[in-house]
């Protein structure tokens, strides 16, 4: 992993969002000035994506996965931090320097229902960023391209034709896949691909996913919140909680040996059919209001085993093993300890 | 044995078609089940099978151009298909509490809980507003959300979605109900959220004998919160039995599908089992079986004439290779 050179890179990122003012809700935004009335989204995130490979970012809903999704194909902008791709600062970046990078790296959403326009068919829908990104080209090659495609993913060409919502689930899913594809990207972010579909069509999506990236080179960021899914298709895990990456490791190191008692909860909280859950400690309560008032690590109200450092200090990332990083006093300071 | 809490016999719900000369269309085909007290049922399968059907038809609060043209559902010795529109009010909320699956959408955005919780126990029980009250907290408590009296006084959009669906768990106990249906009760939550909520459910059948029908599509999770599960597939029950057996040795193609086809069946990197193509349309189900298209066993038989549901071991499965020779059954799981 660390020889493979590195495609995407994010350091240092924040993200923060206004909270509506509850005490005074007539006045406007712009006249809270206090940084105690916004919602950290994104709270000083590290993260690096090797080429070709697939990370998988997880966490619970509301720990800023669909910010940080945003944030990586340019729809939002951060408020400090960079994000790097292959070297290059693409954040803040204006529109016509950014849309190189556009090309390069598409999105696949959550919802196969919304995401793709009720009024297009599919063959408009797949032509349309082709045409956009080299308006040279001539409209009959852009239509062989998208059958292309559309074989590619597994879509019989007799439904070019068809608008979305006389497609399936899976199809549907299948299409968005495909317009993602169709300028050739080296680096695809997925937001929750799978939620909306069923088992047996969940299987068909992750085979192409993989067939797909056997044969284009492509590197995934997956966000999803399905531990199963996330077992079978990632090569390394990242662990998101409140903003910020806890705990980092291979997919093996996740899954057999977790550290970072908030991943151990997670474990233990996802139902296997074979075998019991993971014997690791639950949480306690819920996902906190998220307009920090305190001090110390987000975890601590809920975590089982939090102690006195917890209450006073942010844990910040540290490799404990190779390509293990995690942010967790209890296993620092022990592991500190014992050396 | 005692007698069932609920017994669905051969129930078929069709739609009537809007236009005088189209046919209507049965959309459940002769579905039959019991289930009794303190019993946690699961009823699985992907979405079309007809499962939320099944459990609006149960206490028939399914829309008005749908009809239950056959079949019988039996609750508490009741017939409650011949029962009037007033019985059924008695029925509904009182004994069979229902949780609906979207904890943003089925609480109204603009009542407080309390007006919520007591409007849907005054509208059965003769008791003033604040012995209701009590109820209300106490099973708000019940149902562990912190600081019952100051949520009471707070609208939905104030709660977490973990909280919310607690507080529609506790509107659907708050009359006590002897069966509790909930659709796909978790599948808008996280994992933590799910063990939370599946933890409180469980719970709650053990310590009140409370039976629960339990909808989803996902087989993990069925696993370990029910006790007897129901496959569904084009409007019939394919296979049920307890469900530890039913996992364990599953006997229907489909199932056996489901459970192969699960992420973690395959190893990591490894391409995942897949059923081919998709579940028939209303219009496309005939007098055989209707996995036929998509088995990979099927044979002359099975597009010949629907199957039986023989006993298996401990538990049924409609399939012709279960009665036909077994040799057709190859790669078993």
């Amino acid at each position: 992993m660390t020889n493979t050179p590195v495609l995407l890179e994010i350091s240092n990122l924040h993200k923060s969002y206004h909270a509506p003012n509850k005490d005074h809700n007539w006045l406007p935004n712009f006249f809270s000035t206090s940084h105690s009335n916004r919602i950290k989204a994104i709270n000083g995130l590290n993260l690096s994506i090797a080429v070709g490979e697939t990370l998988c970012v997880v966490g619970e809903s509301g720990c800023g996965k669909s910010t940080l999704a945003s944030l990586v194909m340019g729809l939002e902008q951060p408020d400090q931090g960079y994000i790097s791709y292959q070297g290059n600062i693409i954040n803040g970046l204006n529109h016509t320097h950014r849309q190189e990078y556009h090309k390069r790296m598409q999105m696949v959403f959550q919802d196969p229902y919304t995401a793709l326009n009720p009024r297009l068919t599919v063959l408009h829908v797949l032509v349309e960023p082709l045409l956009y990104h080299q308006p040279q080209m001539k409209r009959q090659d852009a239509i062989d391209q998208a059958m292309a495609q559309l074989l590619a993913v597994g879509i019989d060409e007799s439904l070019a034709q068809r608008f979305p919502h006389q497609l399936s689930g899976g199809q549907r899913q299948r299409i968005n896949i495909a317009r993602a594809l169709m300028v050739c990207p080296e680096f695809i972010v997925a937001d929750e691909p799978l939620s909306a579909l069923d088992v047996s069509i969940q299987a068909q999506i992750l085979n192409l996913l993989a067939q797909l990236q056997h044969q284009q080179q492509l590197t995934y960021l997956i966000f999803s919140h399905n531990l199963a899914v996330v077992e079978h298709m990632a090569d390394r895990v990242a662990v998101m909680y409140e903003g910020q990456i806890c705990e980092i490791a291979s997919r093996q190191k996740i899954f057999n040996q977790p550290l970072h008692p908030y991943t151990q909860a997670l474990l233990a909280a996802s139902p296997q059919i074979y075998k019991n859950p993971s014997n690791y400690q639950k949480l306690v309560g819920d996902v906190p209001n998220r307009i920090p008032t305190q001090q110390g690590c987000s975890l601590q109200d809920r975590c089982p085993k939090a102690f006195e450092t917890c209450r006073h200090q942010n844990p910040k990332a540290k490799e404990i093993e190779p390509n293990h990083w995690l942010a967790c006093h209890l296993i620092t300071t022990t592991r500190m300890n014992s050396e | 044995m005692t007698s069932p809490l609920l017994k669905v016999t051969d129930l078929r719900v069709n739609f009537i078609s809007r236009w005088p000369n189209e046919p209507s269309v049965d959309v459940l085909r002769g579905v039959s089940f019991e289930l009794y007290r303190g019993e946690r049922v699961a009823l699985v399968g992907e979405s079309g099978a007809g499962k939320s059907l099944l459990a609006t038809s149960i206490i028939q609060l399914f829309d008005s151009s749908a009809r239950i043209s056959q079949g019988e559902v039996e609750f508490e010795g009741q017939p409650l298909t011949q029962l009037k529109p007033k019985q059924l009010r008695q029925v509904r909320g009182r004994r069979i509490g229902m949780v609906f699956q979207d904890p943003m959408t089925n609480l109204n955005p603009t009542l407080t809980l309390e007006q919520q919780l007591l409007e849907c126990i005054l509208s059965h029980r003769r008791i003033s507003r604040a012995e209701a009250r009590l109820v209300a907290l106490h099973k708000l408590r019940q149902v562990h959300i912190p600081a019952p009296e100051a949520r009471l006084q707070q609208y939905p959009h104030q709660l977490s979605a973990g909280q919310r669906q607690r507080a529609t768990i506790a509107m659907a106990l708050a009359l006590e109900p002897a069966l509790i249906i909930a659709d796909e009760p978790t599948s808008a939550l996280d994992v933590t959220m799910q063990a939370e909520v599946m933890s409180l459910l469980t719970h709650l059948c053990h310590s009140n004998g409370v039976a629960l029908l339990l909808i989803t599509h996902d087989l993990s999770l069925v696993a370990h919160a029910s006790d007897r599960c129901l496959i569904m597939y084009a409007g019939q029950i394919v296979e049920q039995g307890p469900t530890h057996s039913l996992i364990n040795d599953a006997q229907h193609p489909y199932t056996q599908g489901l459970i192969k086809a699960l992420p973690q069946m395959s190893a990591p990197g490894q391409p995942l089992f897949q059923i081919p193509g998709q579940m028939p349309t209303v219009d496309e189900l005939g007098h055989y079986c209707a996995f036929a298209k998509r088995c990979e066993f099927a044979h002359d038989l099975c597009w010949k004439k629907a199957p039986a549901m023989p006993l298996v071991n401990d538990h049924r499965a409609s399939c012709h290779l279960l009665v036909a020779p077994k040799t057709h059954i190859g790669a078993k799981l």
